[in-house]
Order: structure tokens, then sequence, then C-alpha cells
């Protein structure tokens, strides 16, 4: 039971990894409070997280909306009596377009959500963990920013920032006991990337087994990783397990990418 | 010495993390080798610990089973490919296979020698050790590895990787090297699911970085206390990791936890270094 006790914030809880982490963490003797923009999502997981035997609060949360983040981290107080961890799972996807035909509006919007939106709900949860002197934060990254690829500029550039960010806020925090680090997932294997194969299947007749060999194969493991390996790092991250770890980021790719 | 029966590992791991599995480390005296083997040991694993000499490896082996753990010591010098091939032999007769590996045996210049110039000669040791025989005592682990449809192989690296020290070339680039080496090796075993990952500690608390701290701080005409304070202060968590805090690390990497983790470096070292 790596999180005994522990009291942790996931955002961004969705069909795919947001939800792994929330499970994997209360499986761990966590007790959860969960963010989200969508209400179906978050009440199907706190449905899944008490019958595990957990406490979990639910707070519907978009995390660009300062006010929306400080009652996330309020809630977590409030319900569960402090703060030990909080996993940035939220993000905005790539518009895929070429930067040569993209409005930097969209890209000013990507970065907004997944720099300025992880950093918000970070301050939100700042004042709890300084007075606690300890907390683990955890960014999820993306194999994006080893491996550059045409068409996902905006989401590249705002996870490259806030890789940066993280060893900022190591470097800053560090002295009051706050640990910051980063998962970094390449493809991984779930809803989200089951269901854009099966979408290519409708529009270009390729199956989703074709799909799947074709990406598995430019993987040293030779398998897409799933969900819930990548949630493991994080699992690990916001552990104790990783108590002397701050700044780094932890690759998750089956050997896509070495770092 | 250490009291090795009252190890200080920050929180209970799942003890079955390791349930089942086989490990053998490398290089096991009072340090981090030690604490790497009880890590290992409380997750679960049966251990075989070695190092040159049995006054090394013993205290280890002793403390792991006064913990109800599996283990078994037997010398290994790595730069010797007799006593690599008895090791290996040795753990799979003892434990059945071998599943994990952890490379943590090295040897440094001697860096109380200061010498004008650059000597080249001054660097083969540590190559010949740290790269060469860490590479012939993976190789005669891969077979077994392969027997049991995959494994871990974690190298002890070092901050000295990213921030090498004057006096200390020959050990950073031996474990530059040997990181390239390792990566080269997670692209050629992942068909086989053997995952190769580096653990790179920083300063670690302990006997031989207090002499390293009495060197500098004669040098300096200062205490070793405040020559330690200074590098402990340059550390975000302000402090440096006992080997006990380090280990965690190593067993994370050689778990199912890390299962889609190859080639990668977890640089553990209180955030000294960021990325």
């Amino acid at each position: 039971m790596l999180l005994e006790g522990k009291r942790c914030i996931v955002s961004g809880l969705g069909p795919g990894l947001g939800r792994e982490i929330a499970l994997l963490f209360a499986r761990n003797g966590a007790d959860l409070a969960i963010g989200a923009r969508t209400e179906k999502y978050l009440n199907e997981v706190a449905q899944e997280i008490e019958s595990l035997g957990r406490s979990v609060v639910a707070i519907p949360t978009d995390i660009t909306d300062a006010s929306q983040c400080d009652a996330l981290a309020q809630g977590c107080v409030d319900a569960l009596g402090g703060i030990d961890v909080v996993v940035h799972n939220a993000f905005a996807p790539d518009v895929f377009q070429l930067f040569e035909e993209v409005d930097l509006d969209a890209w000013r919007r990507i970065v907004d959500v997944n720099l300025f939106g992880s950093l918000q709900l970070t301050k939100s949860v700042l004042p709890t963990m300084t007075a606690q002197k300890s907390g683990s934060v955890v960014f999820v990254n993306s194999m994006i920013v080893r491996k550059i690829l045409p068409l996902q500029g905006g989401y590249a550039i705002s996870k490259a920032a806030l890789m940066t960010a993280a060893q900022v806020l190591a470097k800053e925090l560090g002295p009051h006991g706050i640990r910051v680090n980063s998962i970094v997932p390449g493809w991984m294997w779930g809803p989200s990337v089951e269901g854009y194969f099966k979408m290519m299947e409708t529009q270009t007749g390729k199956s989703v087994q074709e799909s799947y060999d074709e990406i598995a194969g430019q993987i040293t493991l030779g398998e897409i990783p799933p969900d819930e390996d990548c949630a493991n790092a994080a699992l690990f991250l916001a552990s104790d397990m990783s108590r002397v770890i701050t700044g780094q980021s932890i690759d998750v790719n089956g050997g896509e990418v070495f770092h | 010495m250490a009291d090795l029966s009252k190890a200080d590992f920050p929180s209970s791991y799942s003890s079955n993390l390791l349930d089942g599995k086989v490990a053998v480390v490398s290089g096991v005296g009072p340090g981090l080798g030690s604490a790497i083997a009880r890590g290992l040991a409380d997750a679960g694993a049966a251990v075989v610990a070695s190092a040159r000499k049995e006054s090394s490896w013993a205290p280890t082996v002793k403390a792991i089973e006064t913990e109800g753990g599996q283990a078994r010591g037997i010398n290994c010098d790595i730069s010797d490919q007799q006593q690599i091939a008895d090791l290996v032999k040795f753990t799979a007769s003892e434990f059945g296979g071998i599943d994990i590996l952890v490379n943590n045996a090295f040897t440094e210049e001697d860096w109380r020698e200061p010498f004008v110039g650059f000597d080249p000669e001054r660097w083969r040791a540590p190559i010949e050790v740290n790269l060469f025989g860490t590479l012939t005592l993976s190789q005669a682990v891969i077979p077994y590895l392969r027997e049991r449809s995959g494994g871990s192989i974690v190298m002890i690296t070092t901050l000295s990787v990213k921030n090498p020290v004057p006096l200390l070339g020959g050990y950073a680039a031996s474990k530059s090297a040997l990181t390239t080496a390792a990566q080269v090796m997670a692209k050629e075993l992942g068909c086989h699911r053997i995952r190769v990952n580096c653990v790179a500690p920083g300063h670690i608390k302990g006997n031989s970085l207090e002499e390293y701290f009495d060197w500098i701080a004669k040098q300096r005409g200062v205490t070793a206390e405040s020559v330690a304070d200074e590098i402990a202060s340059e550390n975000p968590l302000g402090r440096l990791a006992s080997p006990e805090e380090i280990a965690p690390a190593v067993v994370f990497l050689s778990s199912p936890l890390a299962r889609m983790i190859t080639g990668q470096t977890l640089n553990v070292n209180c955030g000294r270094t960021l990325g």
C-alpha cells in the first residue's frame, strides 16, 4: 500500500489515464479529490473509488478558472484534511494544424490549459502543502517533447513549457519540502487511442490491429504501454519511494525514446 | 558500522512487489549496495549479494535473513570472468534462475592524488571495471533472464555523468559510457522483454562521503561539517540522500511497476540536477 492515508487530487478524470491513476491510488490506500469538466466521468469514477473502500470528493473543475482550482483544493482539504499529492492529468489536445495555417489563438488556448491550468491548480494547493512542509506534485507531460511530430506544435510547446515549469517549481518549492516531477507517457493503449484507431478504420479502412502493430513496431518492447503502466510511474512519484527525487521526469514509452 | 537490522526504508512497499523474483546485486558493502539488496529482499525477492570480499557482503546477507528474507552471498570481482561465471551459476543453483540484476560494483581512480596534465592511464581501471566488468556480468546474466521470459537490469551510474568532478574524470567517463551501453542493451534486448535502466545517485550519506568531505575540508581549511552543509544547501530538498532512500528507485525499476520503462535514467539526487 504505497499511498496509505495520502490525500490526492487528480485532475482531468476521463475514460483514460486520469481514471487509471485515481483507481490505482485508491487501491494503494489513498483518498481522492477528483476534478474534471465532465460530471459523468467524475461520478462514475467516484463510485468506483467508493467501492474500493476509499473516501472521495468529486468537484467539477475547469483548470483554466482560478476560482475553480481553489475550490478543488479547498474541497480536498475540507473532505480529507489536507493535500499530499496532486496529479495534473487535465490537458487540451492539439488542433492538428500546421504552423503556417494555424490561428495562433488556438495555440494560446492549448498553452492556457496545459501550462497555465496546471500551474493554476498547483498554486491553489500550494498554501496547504507549504503549511504541511510536504507534498508531491506530478505533472503529466508527453513524449512529444522528446520526439517532435508535425501538426502538434501547440501541444508540443505547451508541454515543453510545462516541463521547464516543473523544474522551476522543483527548485523553488524544494525548500518547502514539496517535490515536483513529471511522467512522460508516449503512446498509451487505452480508450482514447483505441477510439482514435477505430475512427481511422472508418475513415481509411486501416484496421485497429494494423494501426496498433504499426505503432508497436517502433516501440522497443513491442507493445503500446497500457494506461496502467503510466499510472504506475505516477504512483511511484506520488509515494515516499521517491522521496529524494525531485525535478525529474520518468519516460514510460516502452523504450520508444530514451531519456 | 551501520546497524543493518533497522533498515530505514521510506514507507513499506507492497511487500509483494518482487515476490518470486531472484535478484543479483554486485558491489554489496556497507553502503548503497547493501541498501539495494535489503530493499529488493524487503519487496519479496530472493537476493544473491556479491562483493570482492565476504566481509563486505556477509552482514547484508545476515540482515536480510534476520528480517525473514532469503539471501545468499558469494565473492565476485567483476573484472574476473571466472568469478562472474561462478556468481551466475551459484545464483541459478541456489534460487533456480535470475530475474533481476543490479550492477552496483564500481571503482574510481584515487581522487586523493592530484596530477598535472592528463594521464590516460588513470582512466583504465575505472573503464575496465565500471564499463567492461559491468558489461561482462550483464552478458552472463542475459541467458538466465531469457529463460524467465524477461527481466530487469539496473545500472547504478552517477551524478558525475552530468556534473563530472575534477580528478574523477575516468569514473565519470566510465559511467557515461555505461549509460549509453544501457541504452544499446535496452534497444537490443527489448524483444526478449529484458529492460535496462540506470539509477544515478548524487552524494550518498555514509563513510565514503565523510572521507571525501574531510579531504575537501582539509584542502580548504574549513570544517567537514561546513562542506557537507554547503553541498546539501545546493540541493532543492536541502539535504543529501541516505542509501535506504535511493534503493526504492532501484526496486521500482526492477519491478512490474516499471514494466514499460526501458532505456531510461532516473536521477536520484534531491534535485541537484533537474531534467
